[in-house]
């Protein structure tokens, strides 16, 4: 009972202590190129404190310019899906085992960023020389006053792959993007 | 490629009565028979909203009586062992190990993929109503969930079988949010000689 109500009063304090999102302008609907034509897949590690569950993320971008997103594990089975439009995201559908209230508001805030400024940096990326250090993509320190705390995204190109990470130091979450090559025909 | 043409081109009609039946006993004991079994396979995950397929890529290998191994090699290594009521996974270099009771999700996918590739469809019979089919070369078993915490996960789960040999062909995985999984099955090694290495995972 104790264990319980501990639960419960941390889920509360999670979700209160949530700040509200306030996205760049800029970055509402970025134009991505790579992921326009047809969707991009990334080998996705989802770490929460020291457990971790690994999948395929693959994400493309609609006509009006909102990005799209499936989370499923290596047997197909769906975690989460996803619409990032306006700097906001909709989890249009997420599975029984995360269905709860204050991990949709943790995902719905982090995929927001995540979609905002790192999925949405993947041209920037893939311009970049290989091998150099991971570029800060948010804070933006142009955005300084606006940005969140304790949440960091950061990419990279090696040997031609986009590695997009998020870190959300709060909530001990971080999840880690890196593109796969497009399927065999 | 002739048997998944003619999948697609001929009609299933249901088995009823003693035909279904005969049929659920051939499956049956032909499962009993099984002891190891090595396939290929390839997975064809259709993502409905992103209108996408994701294709992976790999092997699988059973042994008697409750060992399966996983090895996806596209479109990156991943490594799936359930032993002994434990499962392992490995990816990246990192391997993780726990009790498949912790994770009822898995637990039940492993005893669909074993009941599936083996044929022993009786053992899912008290988590799905099952209906048999056939189009006189294969055996389709149509699966849906008996209780709600399935149902969330599995809108309906189809297997098929030759109605030759009653060796696996596809196992098709449809979820309530109009996705769906396929697994394609070839190669197929029956009772071989499988080391008990193979199932040492670290």
């Amino acid at each position: 009972m104790i264990k319980y109500l501990t639960f419960i009063s941390l889920a509360v304090i999670l979700c209160s202590c949530t700040p509200k999102m306030t996205p760049a302008t800029g970055l509402l609907n970025p134009m991505v190129p790579e992921i326009t034509v047809s969707p991009m897949h990334f080998k996705a590690t989802i770490s929460f404190g020291t457990n971790s569950v690994t999948g395929i993320m693959a994400v493309k971008q609609r006509s009006d310019l909102a990005i799209l997103g499936s989370f499923t594990n290596e047997f197909g089975v769906k975690g989460f899906d996803f619409i990032y439009q306006d700097g906001k995201t909709d989890l249009v559908y997420v599975m029984p085992a995360l269905n709860r209230k204050m991990i949709k508001k943790i995902l719905r805030k982090d995929i927001s960023l995540l979609s905002g400024y790192g999925i949405g940096s993947i041209g920037r990326l893939s311009n970049n020389k290989p091998g150099k250090t991971p570029v800060v993509l948010y804070p933006d320190p142009a955005e300084k006053y606006k940005t969140e705390k304790d949440i960091l995204i950061s990419g990279n190109s090696i040997d031609q792959k986009i590695i997009v990470a998020l870190e959300d130091f709060r909530h001990k979450l971080r999840i880690d993007l890196v593109s796969l090559p497009p399927d065999e025909e | 490629m002739s048997v998944q043409a003619n999948a697609q081109t001929a009609s299933f009609v249901n088995l009823e009565g003693s035909q279904r039946e005969a049929f659920k006993n051939n499956l049956y004991s032909s499962s009993e028979k099984i002891n190891t079994l090595e396939c290929n396979f390839v997975q064809k995950q259709i993502l409905s909203m992103l209108s996408d397929e994701v294709v992976s890529k790999g092997t699988m290998t059973f042994k008697k009586t409750d060992r399966l191994l996983w090895i996806y090699n596209s479109p990156y290594e991943f490594v799936f062992l359930m032993n002994n009521g434990r499962i392992t996974t490995k990816s990246g270099g990192k391997t993780s190990s726990f009790d498949s009771g912790s994770s009822p999700l898995m637990k039940e996918l492993c005893k669909i993929m074993v009941a599936g590739l083996k044929g022993d469809t009786k053992s899912l019979e008290t988590s799905f109503n099952t209906k048999y089919l056939t189009n006189g070369t294969q055996i389709k078993v149509v699966m849906n969930p008996r209780n709600k915490s399935l149902a969330s996960v599995f809108k309906q789960i189809d297997l098929l079988f030759d109605a030759g040999t009653f060796i696996v062909s596809s196992i098709e995985m449809a979820e309530p949010s109009g996705d769906k999984t396929s697994i394609s099955v070839s190669n197929v090694k029956i009772n071989g000689t499988v080391d008990d290495k193979v199932f040492d995972i670290h």
